[in-house]
């Protein structure tokens, strides 16, 4: 088939389709986190900022934090059954890797964590959790980054320091995550930053800022629905956990994703039926072999699927077969009321059912004047 | 509420029933208008427009109450891609400010009833699945209406289009089928009127009188004592003009400017710069002026025409003294150059007032008494509370010639029950009251009569024996007897009500005849009277206050109300009847503060 093909075939497919803007946008406002986690979220992440400042024995090796993850590229959902929401920060210190092996690394940080959030917090292989009430904070340490760049994640502390810039994904998912392509361009721009691994006993590379940096130029290529599209199938994987395997999951999952969703999709329902046909299509013979396909970090050279088994990766496509399926049949509905209960079945309740056919009664020119009224209240 | 609001669950349901319909795309997602404090909701609608000049799909911006499904939906078409004309059922369609993407031009989609307020389920839906698909459905068909030309169609009542009003001044007049056949008998097409303010109320003027343009009287208006008393010094004189139809700018928009007016008036060949110029010269004094153009109307769409309306103008005002035309002779012809370059070289908007025809039918059309009554001279002997309560209902039902006769004055123990108000104690209950009815009435000629009728002389007051409707509220045995010695020269209508202790039973006896038949009154009424001055006997009756030894009569006003209520009905029943005589009681039917109706008893 040739690119007019294509181009045509697209047209026609566009035509034929229901993209339920209005659907998908309420959707969407019932799975992003809520309102009170996204609160609690600012007041742990300015209440950490702060300690850490202030902290006397840290202070002088301490450079920056920033958030990252799914919450800072906005494409993290609200978790199911009111369980705790995963916040991921990187904490950026002057800690020389050549000087401080990933164990010491670690354990200086655990007289602050004593302090400040004892019987809250334990160690895991890279980092700290730290449990509050509504969420989990995953504090992350990186050791100094070049000299030349610390003034830029210096910056990104300060950008960072005032709430409201704190930007979680509130309905703004439409908006650029960065606030100036030259924000942007330095951070893209910057070295990986060195990770201490407790378990390999060695420090790895990191670049989160590069995925985030990845994932704003994908969403302003998919017409800024590719974060929405990224959460509505993380929401299918929730609303599925039943049936599919434990991983993919989370950012290897989000990797995939982003790899299939085409550019340049005009709504939120064609990005998710393409990419779940791209997945099909794309990952068909890894399946078939029980594979898993080797997927590079963005800003790292690093397989962000190794961990992921061959056989789980087969059922996991399995489902996504049937998925795209059922996707495709609810996009190509002639009406809300045919494709509706399709979208349900996909993404569950938080899907908004569609009203039973309206009423055709309406506006009805004057006859007859005021007179002849039959029920009704007046005063 | 600058701030915008929560969007609720059910402004979303009501906006997603729009989504995924083949007929509507939605242009955007509800934001808030901080201006106006509503949602604003854009969209493209397809309707039904085939062999006319409207696209298929139109733009349009539709505002939603934060309170949704409660509050209103308003529906405006968009500066670009909609309709740019005014049509019918639909406010004048001007660009509005040019921040706004949206036109003026709201539409009317509600029906008749709903504009009334009621809420009538099966007229508009008001669940929140349901009431902005039923609004864009009606916009749909308001559009298919309009394409074919179908929202003013022949048979149903007729609508004056949108005239943009600023001023809060108001001109009202008073125009019927009468007045209708004789302008069609004058031949003048313009002339002057003579414009009275309304006493108590500077906002309105009313039209008294209607001259030529050469002065001559052609006709006054038949209004009541509250216009006809402005002394004349207090009329001011304008211009009126007369054309052949409503002038209309397509498709229904009203003129806004003096070039559209012009525009208008020339495709029924009427000569309004010719006309402005003539009065012109009669209106050089500085001040503007105001004017009526009228138009002949007819009730329904294509019917033929029945009255005359009437639109009031503020004049520009006119080239006078030195103001004009400057370094040139001050001739009529160079002023008359200034007046109409200022008028019509660049849109000059008219500033319209608000007019309305206070006819006695149209000011009356949300509930008039019958004809009968309305046509009749009435003589209220009686100006009491329930005189006075009696006689409001009527007034405002359309009595419109009333004689009131009564010796008593206003007392401040009066008013727990009584229409008038503590600035009229002292005064003649009759004067009192009939100064009351005229500021509720432009139609009532009313006459008080400060005295009592049993004193009166053989021969009656001329105003008594012209009444031809006798209503007696003095519940006085001496009235009834001295009503019996009046002998009318026709047959009259007597009504005579009363009620005994706390309003509990109300009395109505209606006679026709030429002189009131007391005998057969006492025959049918008194063993009711009988009943109630036994109950009167057993009740302790209160008294004025201290120093009085006379005790009062006992009944609140929510009872007199209600017993005044009921008079007027048998009134109006009696009216029609016409009886020889008949007698009418209503009890209260549970105990005192137990209201359960009245038991009606009728002979």
């Amino acid at each position: 088939m040739g690119a007019g093909n294509n181009r045509r075939a697209h047209r026609d497919f566009r035509t034929m389709t229901l993209p339920l803007h209005r659907y998908f946008e309420d959707f969407l406002h019932d799975i992003r986190p809520t309102p009170s986690q996204i609160k609690e979220m600012r007041e742990g992440h300015a209440r950490l900022r702060e300690r850490l400042q202030a902290d006397t024995a840290l202070a002088g090796g301490f450079v920056s934090m920033f958030l990252q993850g799914s919450y800072r590229r906005f494409t993290a959902v609200r978790p199911k059954d009111d369980s705790r929401a995963d916040v991921d920060l990187v904490v950026v210190t002057k800690m020389k890797e050549s000087e401080f092996s990933p164990a010491q690394a670690m354990s200086c940080f655990k007289p602050f964590l004593e302090r400040h959030y004892k019987g809250k917090y334990r160690q895991q292989g890279r980092s700290f959790g730290i449990e509050m009430s509504r969420i989990d904070m995953d504090l992350v340490i990186t050791a100094a980054p070049m000299e030349a760049e610390a003034g830029t994640y210096g910056e990104l502390l300060k950008a960072e320091a005032s709430l409201s810039s704190l930007r979680l994904d509130e309905d703004f998912s439409s908006e650029p995550l960065f606030k100036s392509d030259r924000q942007e361009e330095a951070l893209w721009k910057l070295h990986p930053l060195r990770i201490p691994d407790r378990d390999l006993g060695a420090w790895q590379d990191t670049h989160p800022l590069a995925q985030l940096s990845w994932t704003h130029r994908k969403n302003d290529r998919c017409g800024r629905h590719f974060v929405n599209v990224v959460k509505a199938l993380k929401w299918w994987r929730l609303v599925h956990l039943e049936s599919l395997p434990k991983r993919p999951k989370s950012y290897p999952l989000e990797h995939l994703l982003g790899d299939c969703c085409p550019d340049g999709i005009d709504s939120i329902a064609e990005g998710v039926v393409r990419t779940l046909e791209a997945f099909v299509d794309n990952y068909a013979l890894h399946a078939a072999a029980k594979i898993v396909p080797s997927a590079e970090d963005r800003g790292v050279k690093q397989d962000v699927m190794a961990r992921i088994d061959g056989n789980d990766f087969a059922a996991f496509h399995e489902q996504a077969k049937k998925a795209a399926k059922l996707a495709r049949k609810a996009f190509e509905s002639p009406d809300a009321q045919t494709a509706a209960p399709l979208w349900r079945e996909l993404f569950g309740g938080k899907f908004p059912s569609a009203p039973e056919g309206g009423s055709k009664k309406s506006f009805t020119p004057h006859e007859g004047g005021s007179g002849g009224v039959d029920s009704g209240r007046f005063a | 509420m600058k701030q915008a609001p929560e969007l609720t669950q059910d402004l979303r349901l009501g906006r997603r029933a729009l989504d995924g319909r083949a007929d509507v795309v939605l242009l955007g997602d509800l934001s808030w208008d901080p201006e106006t404090s509503v949602w604003v909701l854009p969209l493209r609608v397809r309707a039904d427009t085939r062999e006319s000049t409207l696209p298929e799909w139109t733009d349009w911006y539709v505002f939603i109450d934060a309170n949704y499904p409660l509050g209103s939906i308003d529906v405006h078409p968009a500066k670009t891609g909609s309709i740019e004309d005014t049509y019918p059922h639909q406010r004048l369609n001007t660009p509005g400010p040019a921040t706004q993407p949206w036109r003026d031009g709201r539409l009317c989609l509600q029906t008749g009833r709903a504009s009334l307020g009621f809420r009538v389920e099966e007229e508009e839906a008001r669940d929140a699945a349901g009431r902005l698909e039923w609004y864009v459905h009606a916009l749909q068909d308001w559009l298919a209406a309009a394409a074919r030309g179908q929202l003013l169609a022949p048979g149903q009542p007729f609508e004056l289009p949108d005239l943009p009003i600023r001023d809060r001044a108001r001109v009202v007049f008073s125009e019927g089928p009468e007045t209708f056949a004789r302008w069609n008998e004058l031949p003048d097409s313009r002339g002057w009127a003579e414009l009275v303010p309304l006493p108590g109320n500077p906002r309105v003027f009313a039209v008294r009188a209607f001259y030529s343009f050469e002065g001559r009287w052609l006709f006054s208006v038949e209004w009541g004592d509250l216009l006809n008393r402005v002394p004349r010094r207090r009329c001011v004189r304008i211009p009126w003009m007369r054309c052949k139809e409503l002038p209309l700018l397509p498709v229904h928009a009203a003129p806004t400017t003096w070039q559209d007016l012009e525009r208008a008036a020339k495709a029924q060949h009427w000569d309004l710069r010719g006309d402005l110029m003539a009065f012109a010269e009669r209106l050089r004094d500085g001040t503007r002026h105001l004017c009526l153009v009228g138009f002949p109307v007819a009730a329904k769409v294509g019917e033929p025409a029945v009255r005359t309306h009437w639109w009031a103008a503020r004049l520009p005002s006119f080239s006078h003294g030195d103001v004009a035309p400057r370094g040139y002779a001050r001739t009529k012809q160079n002023r008359q150059r200034y007046d109409l370059t200022n008028l019509f070289a660049k849109p000059l908007p008219v500033d319209w007032l608000r007019t309305d025809d206070w006819a006695p039918e149209e000011l009356r059309s949300r509930g008039a008494l019958p004809e009968e009554l309305r046509r009749s001279w009435v003589l209220l002997l009686g100006a009491g509370a329930l005189g006075a309560a009696v006689a409001e209902m009527l007034v405002r039902g359309g009595v419109s010639r009333l004689v009131v006769v009564d010796p008593d004055i206003v007392e401040g123990g009066n008013l727990v029950r009584h229409t008038l108000d503590l600035t009229e104690v002292g005064v003649s209950k009759a004067r009192a009251l009939a100064e009351r009815l005229r500021s509720i009435s432009p139609d009532l000629q009313v006459h008080a009569l400060a005295q009592s009728l049993e004193l009166a002389p053989q021969q009656p007051h001329w105003l008594v024996s012209r009444c031809e409707t006798v209503i007696d509220c003095t519940a006085s045995n001496d009235v009834l007897h001295a009503l019996a010695r009046i002998t009318w020269e026709g047959p009259r209508l007597f009504f005579s009500a009363s009620f005994g202790v706390g309003a509990r039973r109300v009395l109505c006896f209606s006679a026709t005849g030429t002189s009131f038949p007391v005998e057969a009154f006492w025959a049918q009424c008194g063993k009711w009277i009988h009943e109630d001055y036994k109950e009167l006997l057993r009740t302790d009756l209160p008294r004025e206050g201290v120093g009085c030894w006379h005790p009062v009569f006992p009944a609140r006003a929510d009872d007199v109300m209600l017993a005044a209520a009921i008079t007027v009905k048998a009134l109006v029943r009696s009216a029609t009847l016409r009886p020889i005589t008949r007698v009418e009681t209503y009890s209260r039917e549970g105990a005192d503060d137990d209201f359960q109706g009245y038991a009606k008893w009728t002979a």
